[in-house]
C-alpha cells in the first residue's frame, strides 16, 4: 500500500506556482519566436542548435525560479534544506560556468558573436548569469526575511 | 484589505503566525499575507483558520458592507 504524503506546497503556494509555470512557458515561446526572428527574418546572428534551445530555456527557467522566490512559494511547507541547497548550488555553478566563460573570451579570444554568428562563450555567458542571478535571488529572500523577523505586529 | 480580526484574534490565543501556520498546514508567509490582506484564502482554509483560532466565519471573515 502507498504511503500518503503531506501536501508539499499550501494552497497559495500552489495558485502562485501554477502562475509562474504558466508564464515561464509564455516567456519561453515569446523567447525561441524572437531568437528565430532575429536569425531567420533579421539575419542578424546566426545560432547553433544548442544556443537556440538553451537560451530560452535558461531564461524562462530562471523568471520561474525568481518568481516561485519572490512569492514565497519555492520552499515548501516542510521548509526542507534540499530546495534550498538547490539554489545555492546553482548560484556556485553559475560562478563556476561564468569564470571558465570568461577565460574562453578574456583568455583565448574567443568572442561572443563573430561574423554574425554566435559563438561558445554566449550560451555560457547567458547560463551563467542565469545560474548566478538564482543563487543571488535565494540569498537576498534568505537575508529579507531574517531582516523581518517572525512578523510585524506594530501596526494593530 | 487588512483582516485585523484574525491578527486579534491569533493573538488573543497567544499564537505567531508560525504556530498559528503549522495548525492549519499553510506556510508563515500565506498567514502574513492573509492578515495584510495580500491574499484571498479558499473556504477550506478560512473554516481552518477559524476552528484553529476558535472563532466563527462570520466573526473573522464578514465584511460589513459601509453606507
Amino acid at each position: 500500500m502507498r504511503k500518503t504524503r503531506a501536501p508539499e506546497y499550501d494552497e497559495r503556494q500552489l495558485q502562485v506556482r501554477g502562475r509562474a509555470f504558466m508564464i515561464t512557458f509564455i516567456i519561453f515561446v515569446f523567447l525561441t519566436a524572437i531568437l528565430a526572428l532575429i536569425e531567420k527574418e533579421f539575419h542578424w546572428i546566426t545560432f547553433n542548435a544548442y544556443q537556440f534551445l538553451s537560451i530560452p530555456v535558461w531564461l524562462s527557467i530562471t523568471f520561474l525560479y525568481i518568481y516561485c522566490i519572490r512569492h514565497d512559494a519555492y520552499e515548501g511547507l516542510s521548509q526542507d534544506s534540499t530546495s534550498g541547497f538547490l539554489a545555492l548550488v546553482m548560484g556556485g555553478a553559475g560562478i563556476l560556468v561564468l569564470g571558465i566563460t570568461l577565460y574562453k573570451i578574456l583568455g583565448r579570444g574567443i568572442p561572443l558573436v563573430e561574423n554574425k554568428e554566435a559563438r561558445d562563450p554566449l550560451a555560457g555567458v547567458v547560463a551563467g548569469v542565469c545560474m548566478l542571478a538564482i543563487g543571488i535571488a535565494y540569498l537576498m529572500k534568505k537575508r529579507n526575511e531574517k531582516k523581518l523577523g517572525d512578523e510585524e505586529d506594530d501596526d494593530l | 484589505m487588512k483582516n485585523r480580526r484574525m491578527k486579534i484574534a491569533r493573538m488573543e490565543k497567544d499564537l505567531n503566525q508560525e504556530a498559528l501556520a503549522k495548525l492549519v498546514g499553510v506556510t508563515r508567509q500565506t498567514i502574513g499575507l492573509i492578515e495584510s490582506g495580500g491574499y484571498n484564502p479558499t473556504l477550506n482554509l478560512c473554516i481552518s483558520i477559524c476552528k484553529a483560532l476558535g472563532k466563527t466565519l462570520d466573526q473573522l471573515f464578514w465584511e460589513e458592507e459601509q453606507a
